[in-house]
C-alpha cells in the first residue's frame, strides 16, 4: 500500500471461521531509492524499471531536486515481467534543478520492482549508473 | 540463612503484582508492530460481530510503499479450514478502512501465492 498521509495506522486481522488459531503478521517497507541523477549540459538521465512479479503493478516514480523538493512524479503501470523507462529530462522542473535523486514505490512484495538510473552523455561518450536499492532489508521469515 | 533469603526472593517474585495487560482484541488495545518485523498472535474464533479479531498498530509515512501479510503458520490441513481478512485503518478508532488507489488487496501476488487459500494482504 502507498499511504497518502503519515502517522499511526491500525491493522485488523479478522478470523472468518469459528475456530481459533495462531497467525503470523509481517510488515515491510518496499520503497527503493536511487541517490543521483544529473541532467546538466548535454547529459541525459534515464530511469529503467522492471516488474519482477507475474502480475501487473503500479509503480510511482518520484524525482527529487537536489534540495529534496519533488520536481516530478508519475504513476507507471507495468505488466508482469514487463519493463519500461522514463527520461528525467522530460520533467522541466528537474531539468531546472540540474541534479537530484529518485524514489520508487509500488504495490507488491519486497523485490517486486528492479530499477536503475543511467546518466549518459552522448557527446562526451560518458555514462554512469545509480541503481535503486530498497530502503528496508528483507530476509527469510522465521515462523 | 541463604536458603531463607532465596525463598523470600522467590516469594516476592511470585507475589509481585504484574501489570494488567489487555489483549489486543480491540482497536484501542492494538499492539505495536514495527515495520520490518513479524508478530505472532492467537486469533480467537469468530462467534459474532466484533469477535475473532486482533489488532496491531504501526507508523507509516506518506510517499512510501509497504506490504502487510498474514498467514497461519501452524495450521495443518487436518486441523480445519482457516480464513482471515486484513484491513488497514488510518487512525486508532478503526472507523473506515483504507481503500481505493492507495491499497491493492491480493491473495495471489508472488511469492505469497502459495498461501493464498488462507491469506489476504493489502
Amino acid at each position: 500500500m502507498k499511504p497518502t498521509s503519515s502517522g499511526t495506522f491500525v491493522l485488523k486481522i479478522a478470523n472468518l471461521v469459528g475456530t481459533g488459531y495462531t497467525v503470523a503478521v509481517t510488515a515491510v517497507e518496499t520503497s527503493s531509492f536511487s541517490p543521483w541523477w544529473f541532467v546538466g549540459g548535454t547529459n541525459q538521465a534515464f530511469v529503467t524499471l522492471r516488474n519482477n512479479m507475474s502480475t501487473q503493478t503500479i509503480a510511482t516514480l518520484t524525482l527529487y531536486g537536489n534540495t529534496g523538493a519533488v520536481c516530478g512524479t508519475e504513476d507507471i503501470t507495468i505488466d508482469g515481467d514487463a519493463n519500461t523507462f522514463r527520461r528525467v529530462n522530460d520533467f522541466p522542473a528537474c531539468v531546472a534543478a540540474g541534479f537530484g535523486s529518485a524514489a520508487i514505490t509500488y504495490f507488491g512484495p519486497p523485490g517486486g520492482i528492479a530499477a536503475n538510473t543511467t546518466v549518459l552523455n552522448a557527446a562526451n561518450g560518458t555514462s554512469f549508473d545509480e541503481p535503486f536499492t530498497q530502503r528496508m532489508v528483507w530476509s527469510v521469515l522465521v515462523r | 540463612m541463604t536458603r531463607r533469603l532465596v525463598l523470600i526472593c522467590a516469594l516476592i517474585t511470585m507475589l509481585w503484582a504484574s501489570p494488567a495487560l489487555a489483549d489486543n482484541t480491540t482497536c484501542a488495545n492494538a499492539e505495536p508492530l514495527i515495520v520490518g518485523s513479524q508478530a505472532s498472535d492467537f486469533l480467537p474464533a469468530f462467534t459474532g460481530a466484533g469477535t475473532g479479531e486482533t489488532f496491531f498498530k504501526t507508523q507509516l509515512r506518506a510517499g512510501r510503499s509497504y506490504i502487510f501479510w498474514v498467514y497461519p503458520p501452524f495450521q495443518d490441513a487436518g486441523e480445519g479450514t482457516t480464513a482471515v481478512s486484513l484491513s488497514l485503518f488510518t487512525n486508532t478508532t478503526c472507523g473506515t478502512p483504507v481503500t481505493g488507489a492507495t491499497v491493492i488487496s491480493s491473495t495471489e501476488r508472488e511469492p505469497l501465492e502459495n498461501v493464498r487459500t488462507s491469506t489476504r494482504s493489502p
